[in-house]
């Protein structure tokens, strides 16, 4: 090489490092990923105690990855390039069948706490059938994608350890007071009942759910065809796509209106001030997290009365797989309260002993029900 | 702080870069020093004097000796020489292997003796291994002792080969240290070796790094061989593309700043043999213990049971070196049994065959000594081996053909990447354009941009972490 292209080579190499050196030393930070749902780091302080301990090091590293500039499109590369190199699954995410993105959720089934949240529940469903009746209470561990379109995974892919777990969770709640429902979104597999790229299932799928329940417990629901469907948007991109970045077909998010309309009126964590008469928040479909245009995301209380006049009262104990099935039973329950034990602190014992419902419906995914720390509060 | 983050490519790097040209020839030295103490104080503080303490007296005993040695008064220079040794061996004794044998002292009285909990300090192995070369060298006459405690200190703390190697010994750099010319034609060179071991850490190393995680996590007695071997084989290139990636890294930066140090890998996974392989793996450390164990104890020239005797004692020795647990000593001593065997019986037999052969015996026994390596527990590492064998009862599932098929196109990549084959097909690429040329020169930058991107990007999603329940 001549001394020209020596320096041709060193000057392209340092154009590198002190370019993107610069780039991340002028971007302004960012408090908040919309994409990844989560605050971003910040700046650490400087102080002699957190640099001796070595956790100013840790915190600093933290802080650059955080807020490395076009964060988000660096991760669609990775995704690009692993595709290529014909990688069927990226950050354990299936590229599945018709542009679905499946979450593997490896390990979740496998752990102390995904155990020991199915004898807390067999415990808490047992004390409440006794107490309110064998019809009138009911778990529900809906599955996830991963299971129920295993059909769609890549060839040769092994599904998780799900089915395993939701069959633990059958034989540890034999007195039919669970209800699977493998065996009915399964027969709707080829339609579309789970976002592509979301973990939770679809307004549809819901209602699939809604129904079994119904007729498991025998109460009598506003028909199917007694509501109309309606798009709420065709541009959400999930969770699951954030994990990848890859470009997928956007979801649909639709609500099913009664076309006779039942009124409401809803609470949230005892504020009666703030009462609303809408279970859709229309602001979250201009941003990311457009899920939660459903009750506005979790709450740990939320408390409905509607005028649907069955003399029925509902608790359900959910994650936010139920925000989208509840929206069903405001026409066919009086009183609904939903109550998110993740955000919910106060004594669950004590709050049923002062209402007087008619049904409990445990409501959760089954990922994250083996995943929360929070069902042990099933037992304050 | 590791070379293969963003810290260091977009903080450390540009800023020791400049500092280091700008400064006058003479302010260099202090200057890598500087630095060097920062990049090993980034992750572990306290440590750093730890270092400092090593330097010190290293740096004096170097002195002593080497006065001693001139005034004839060599028990004495050898008493400074032992003090030396001592001294480091305590050192790496404590801190490295206190609660190793601890534990295996409660294991085998049955004593319930608390363990220390001292955390190990970050190459800890290298640069003790590197002070005492010097001390020992200075006492052979091999080197002079060098007269300035900061360019001992920069040899010792020299930021690319701390923390992961290769092991400099002293005499190799103790000229460079006093003058070294630092030229675009060694920067260029210096480039490409960082890149490449950019590359190999973060593009190849860590991405079948995935592979073998998903099956040690597996259970390791049941796995049907064919996925057993594939693990295997993934650990085996992860193994070698990190750790050569590593020395390739550290040999580049080197350049950068104009220290040559030797080449640390020589394609081993090529070896015709396991005497082969050892010659092509992590030389440095072969060749420390060789020079300052083997030979000393009499090599192989007292006669065969000797010969042994010192094989043996190097091998346990190398073995305990990587790690203070039981199966790093088993993964020393099978190496020892190997190179004996082959020394004294197979070596004849196996220079007959046909040299694929040859290649697939090393390999093979390399991977299971891999596997021996990768398991801090034996019976678990045993269980995983016995799979490899049959003893899982199975010959391959749909996980098996899953994660062939998932990482078919990386592993063809990795097995062209542990020959000589791409660096023969640049050469000859390079011949044909004409190195002097702007195509080639082109070229170069596409693949270290190339290399640059994908690096970042995967750096970048390795710190990725979308939050999925999330409330406020």
């Amino acid at each position: 090489m001549k001394k020209k292209q020596q320096w041709t080579v060193i000057g392209f190499f340092l154009l590198m490092i002190f370019g993107f050196t610069a780039a991340g030393l002028l971007k302004p930070d960012t408090d908040f990923s919309e994409k990844e749902n989560r605050v971003l780091a910040k700046m650490p302080d400087i102080n002699i105690e957190d640099i001796l301990s070595g956790d100013f090091s840790a915190d600093y590293e933290t802080y650059l990855t955080d807020q490395f500039f076009l964060r988000d499109s660096w991760i669609g590369v990775k995704t690009g390039i692993e595709r290529l190199m014909g990688k069927q699954e990226i950050n354990d995410i299936y590229f599945a069948k018709d542009g679905y993105l499946i979450e593997k959720h490896t390990g979740d089934f496998e752990t102390e706490t995904a155990r020991r949240n199915i004898e807390a529940l067999a415990a808490f469903i047992k004390e409440q059938s006794e107490k309110y009746g064998k019809d009138h209470v009911r778990a529900v561990i809906a599955p996830n994608a991963v299971s129920v379109l295993s059909d769609r995974l890549p060839p040769f892919a092994v599904s998780s350890q799900e089915d395993a777990y939701l069959d633990a969770l059958a034989d540890a709640l034999a007195d039919e007071s669970f209800l699977d429902l493998r065996e009915i979104l399964g027969e709707h597999r080829e339609e579309y009942i789970y976002y592509r790229t979301d973990h939770h299932w679809t307004t549809l799928g819901a209602r699939y759910a809604y129904d079994a329940w119904a007729e498991d417990t025998q109460t009598d629901v506003l028909g199917a065809q007694e509501y109309e469907r309606e798009i709420l948007t065709e541009a959400f991109y999930g969770t699951v796509e954030a994990k990848v970045s890859a470009p997928v077909q956007a979801d649909v998010i639709e609500r099913w209106v009664p076309k006779k309309k039942t009124a409401y009126t809803l609470s949230f964590n005892h504020k009666a001030e703030e009462t609303k008469d809408n279970l859709y928040d229309g602001s979250y479909l201009d941003t990311r997290d457009k899920y939660a245009v459903f009750f506005g995301g979790n709450q740990g209380l939320t408390e409905i009365k509607t005028d649907a006049g069955t003399g029925r009262r509902l608790l359900v104990i959910k994650d936010s797989y139920a925000n989208c099935f509840v929206p069903f039973a405001v026409q066919d329950f009086d009183e609904i309260s939903m109550i998110d034990l993740r955000y919910y602190n106060e004594s669950l014992k004590e709050y049923m002993d002062n209402s007087h419902f008619s049904d409990i419906l445990f409501l959760y995914n089954a990922s994250g029900f083996a995943q929360d720390n929070a069902v042990v509060k099933l037992g304050n | 702080m590791v070379f293969s983050s963003l810290l260091f490519l977009f903080r450390f790097l540009p800023i020791v870069l400049i500092l280091y040209y700008v400064a006058p020839v003479k302010a260099r030295n202090i200057i890598l020093f500087l630095f060097s103490l920062f990049f090993y104080a980034w992750g572990e503080p306290k440590y750093v004097f730890l270092m400092l303490c090593s330097i010190t007296f290293d740096y004096f005993a170097g002195k002593k000796i080497e006065k001693n040695n001139l005034a004839g008064e060599k028990k004495r220079a050898g008493r400074w020489l032992a003090a030396s040794v001592i001294y480091n061996l305590s050192v790496l004794g404590f801190f490295k292997y206190a609660d190793f044998l601890i534990g295996s002292v409660n294991a085998v009285l049955g004593t319930s003796i608390p363990l220390t909990g001292i955390p190990l300090p970050i190459g800890i192995s290298f640069f003790t291994f590197q002070t005492m070369s010097y001390t020992i060298d200075v006492y052979r006459g091999a080197t002079r002792a060098q007269g300035s405690w900061l360019k001992y200190g920069t040899y010792v703390s020299m930021f690319p080969q701390l923390i992961a190697g290769p092991i400099v010994q002293y005499k190799t750099i103790a000229r460079q240290l006093e003058e070294r010319k630092e030229t675009a034609e060694d920067f260029v060179v210096g480039i490409n070796r960082f890149m490449i071991g950019v590359g190999k850490k973060v593009l190849l190393a860590n991405n079948i790094g995935v592979l073998w995680d998903t099956v040690s996590s597996m259970p390791a007695a049941g796995l049907p061989a064919a996925t057993a071997w594939l693990g295997a084989a993934a650990y085996t290139f992860q193994i070698y593309f990190d750790f050569s990636g590593y020395s390739d890294m550290a040999i580049g930066l080197g350049k950068m700043f104009g220290f040559h140090f030797l080449e640390n890998f020589n394609y081993p996974y090529t070896a015709g043999s396991i005497t082969q392989f050892w010659r092509k793996w992590h030389i440095s450390l072969s060749s420390w213990f060789r020079e300052y164990v083997y030979i000393p104890l009499g090599g192989n020239r007292r006669g065969i049971l000797k010969q042994v005797r010192n094989i043996a004692v190097v091998w346990m020795l190398t073995g305990i070196w990587h790690g203070a647990s039981w199966n790093f000593v088993l993964w020393g001593v099978y190496y020892g049994v190997l190179l004996i065997l082959e020394k004294f019986v197979l070596q004849k037999y196996l220079k007959k065959m046909p040299s694929a052969v040859q290649v697939l015996y090393t390999l093979i026994l390399v991977m299971i000594g891999w596997m021996l390596f990768a398991f801090d527990r034996v019976g678990t590492g045993m269980g995983y081996i016995g799979s490899m064998f049959g003893a899982g009862g199975t010959f391959a599932d749909s996980t098996t053909v899953y994660l062939l098929y998932n990482y078919a196109a990386l592993l063809v990549i990795l097995i062209l990447g542990v020959t000589e084959i791409p660096k023969r097909a640049v050469q000859r690429l390079l011949k044909k354009t004409g190195e002097d040329s702007w195509a080639c020169t082109a070229a170069r930058c596409i693949f270290y941009g190339g290399v640059f991107l994908l690096s970042v990007a995967y750096l970048v999603d390795a710190s990725y972490n979308p939050f999925l329940y999330f409330r406020f």
